[in-house]
């Protein structure tokens, strides 16, 4: 069984699927300069009313960085896969997945990877290239790290998305508590905040979590604020978070797939 | 007429092997009510539901079978079981020298399903492109992947078809490219699951005749779970009817009607609103409407020539049209369960 082949097979279908949404496409395209035109505005005027040029390490211009370089990866990093779990096993669908010659999760990741790879063509270098020259963003060679970085960040987030999916062998329905992964990881991961605002003892259980490895420690890493022994540190920090999930997920998959009946519920 | 198979290395006789096969599933129950409802939430009781019991079964390389049975009786778990996407209570299943649910990736490369009511196209493009997708996903070689897919063009007639997106295709045409798609790799082993639903008469004969060349040309084994009897009496030599979850006959489908269901039903209408009743051995009015009687036969009670003489005569002025059939499958089927 050619393995390399069927990704490649997965990964055209895949874009060529996200290719026929084209309106979808184009209209996200503007959701994300409104949001950072905000946050300009927003941090704009509480540099004004706290009266310094720094806060908590961030200049003006390097808070408005943080935003680009996090929008960026928020959305390198957005996964759906719950969702789409939850709606294959309501519905029954999932059974035509498992009738192919793959596994349930790779078949899921490297499309999910096929529809990532024409976003990051179409926004993410738009926006970081719109961000070095609107918004001078200082970018460094150790840029290069932020590709292994963010392969693992993706894959982390995914690991975790689909470990919330598989909830819904047992429950009917599970967007509230897909809404709320989204939620917490987004904010334990520095989607909304630099987690360096936060107190000292929230940091320091943060660490022991897998979540700031998703958005937060990429971001840090595109702004160069890690050398390359540090990068190399979070890259096997990341691998061991990423393999503790695996075998979560494999001891839940069989206990789960035993339930799906393959009839809508 | 002997047909001739091509013979495979190491591939066992039996294609599938099934012993003593059982499935239950645990359903909650579940009282109406709001407050019943609320109590679910936290306290749920458990009623077992078996789906499957004790099934045995064997099928040969080269069968085209027809399994058939009321709904809920079982047929789409025994598929699932067979395809690996469900684990069985207990018993075991051999197919194709694998075990469906164990060995489920290996396995499935060897397994074609068709469901008549779910596609397994992507909706938005055109079904070339899942065609294609296939072909990397089964790793099939180039040169057979155009010649197979060559033939099945011609023979189901969607050269044009497949460009479009699926989603603009009838419900005849898409059925057409979804069998392309799930017989494309070749496989040993087909299941169709309602394959004719909702097609006219003459793509239903087209895919009759696509399953019986296939069958011929490759020696693929079909199992067709299927409500239309037609389906069953054009293709399917043996029978299987599953009914509360046990295997009630299997056997070939001839013996059915002729041992078992050893009636002809009489569809008699009239020009007059009321005739007078008819009575002869053997047989038994079974529906009366305005123009209408419907009689029902006991071969073994009469013959059918001397009962139609008897019809002929005594309705000579009124009977306007006979119809002569045989009884519904589900009759059939119902008389079965009963034995």
């Amino acid at each position: 069984m050619n393995r390399f082949r069927q990704a490649t097979g997965l990964i055209n279908m895949n874009i060529k699927q996200a290719i026929t949404w084209r309106f979808n496409f184009l209209t996200s395209l503007f959701l994300y300069p409104i949001t950072l035109v905000m946050y300009y505005f927003l941090w704009k005027s509480i540099f004004a009313y706290s009266g310094t040029d720094i806060i908590k390490g961030y200049t003006f211009p390097g808070m408005i960085g943080y935003y680009v370089i996090q929008m960026v990866v928020g959305m390198l990093v957005w996964v759906e896969v719950d969702s789409h779990m939850s709606n294959q096993i309501r519905k029954g669908k999932m059974t035509q997945k498992l009738l192919r010659p793959l596994a349930y999760l790779p078949h899921n990741l490297i499309g999910a990877i096929g529809i990532k790879s024409i976003e990051v063509v179409f926004y993410a270098i738009p926006v970081i290239i719109l961000g070095i020259f609107f918004f001078k963003i200082q970018v460094g060679i150790s840029a290069i790290y932020f590709i292994p970085i963010m392969l693992f960040a993706y894959i982390l987030n995914f690991m975790i998305a689909f470990i919330t999916g598989m909830l819904a062998f047992w429950m009917t329905k599970i967007s509230g508590i897909i809404s709320i992964r989204r939620t917490i990881v987004g904010f334990l991961a520095g989607a909304f905040i630099p987690l360096s605002f936060f107190p000292q003892s929230f940091q320091t259980m943060s660490s022991y979590l897998p979540f700031q490895y998703i958005q937060y420690v990429p971001i840090n890493v595109f702004l160069g604020k890690y050398g390359a022994l540090a990068v190399g540190k979070l890259l096997l920090i990341q691998a061991a978070w990423i393999l503790v999930l695996y075998g979560i997920y494999k001891i839940v998959w069989k206990i789960g797939i035993n339930r799906y009946t393959g009839v809508s519920q | 007429m002997e047909i001739m198979k091509k013979r495979r290395k190491g591939l066992p006789e039996n294609v599938i092997e099934i012993r003593n096969l059982g499935r239950e599933f645990r359903n909650y129950k579940r009282e109406g009510g709001f407050i019943e409802s609320f109590k679910n939430i936290f306290n749920r009781e458990y009623r077992p539901f078996i789906a499957l019991r004790d099934i045995n079964l064997d099928v040969k390389k080269g069968e085209i079978i027809g399994l058939i049975g009321p709904n809920g009786a079982g047929k789409s778990t025994l598929i699932k079981i067979l395809s690996g996407v469900l684990y069985p209570s207990s018993g075991t299943v051999k197919v194709l020298g694998f075990t469906p649910w164990k060995d489920r990736i290996r396995y499935a490369k060897h397994l074609g399903v068709v469901f008549g009511q779910k596609s397994q196209l992507w909706y938005d493009l055109p079904a070339i492109d899942s065609f294609i997708l296939n072909k990397s996903l089964y790793d099939i070689p180039t040169s057979s992947y155009n010649k197979r897919l060559k033939m099945m063009i011609d023979l189901l007639g969607i050269k044009d078809l497949m460009k479009k997106p699926v989603r603009s295709l009838s419900l005849g045409e898409r059925m057409r490219c979804e069998i392309v798609q799930s017989l494309l790799h070749n496989p040993e082993l087909v299941f169709f699951d309602e394959p004719t639903i909702g097609l006219d008469i003459i793509a239903k004969e087209r895919m009759r005749d696509f399953i019986k060349e296939m069958n011929e040309k490759y020696g693929t084994t079909f199992i067709i779970t299927t409500h239309d009897m037609d389906d069953i009496e054009k293709l399917c030599k043996r029978v299987v009817i599953i009914n509360y979850g046990k295997i009630i006959y299997d056997g070939p489908l001839k013996d059915i009607r002729t041992k078992i269901a050893n009636r002809k039903v009489l569809d008699c209408k009239f020009s007059e609103e009321n005739v007078p009743p008819f009575f002869m051995k053997g047989c038994r009015t079974i529906s009366i409407r305005p123009h209408q009687r419907i009689i029902e036969l006991d071969l073994s009670k009469n013959n059918l020539r001397k009962v139609l003489d008897r019809l002929m005569k005594k309705y000579s002025n009124s009977l306007e049209d006979l119809g002569i059939m045989d009884p519904p499958i589900e009759e059939i089927i119902a008389q079965i369960y009963k034995k």
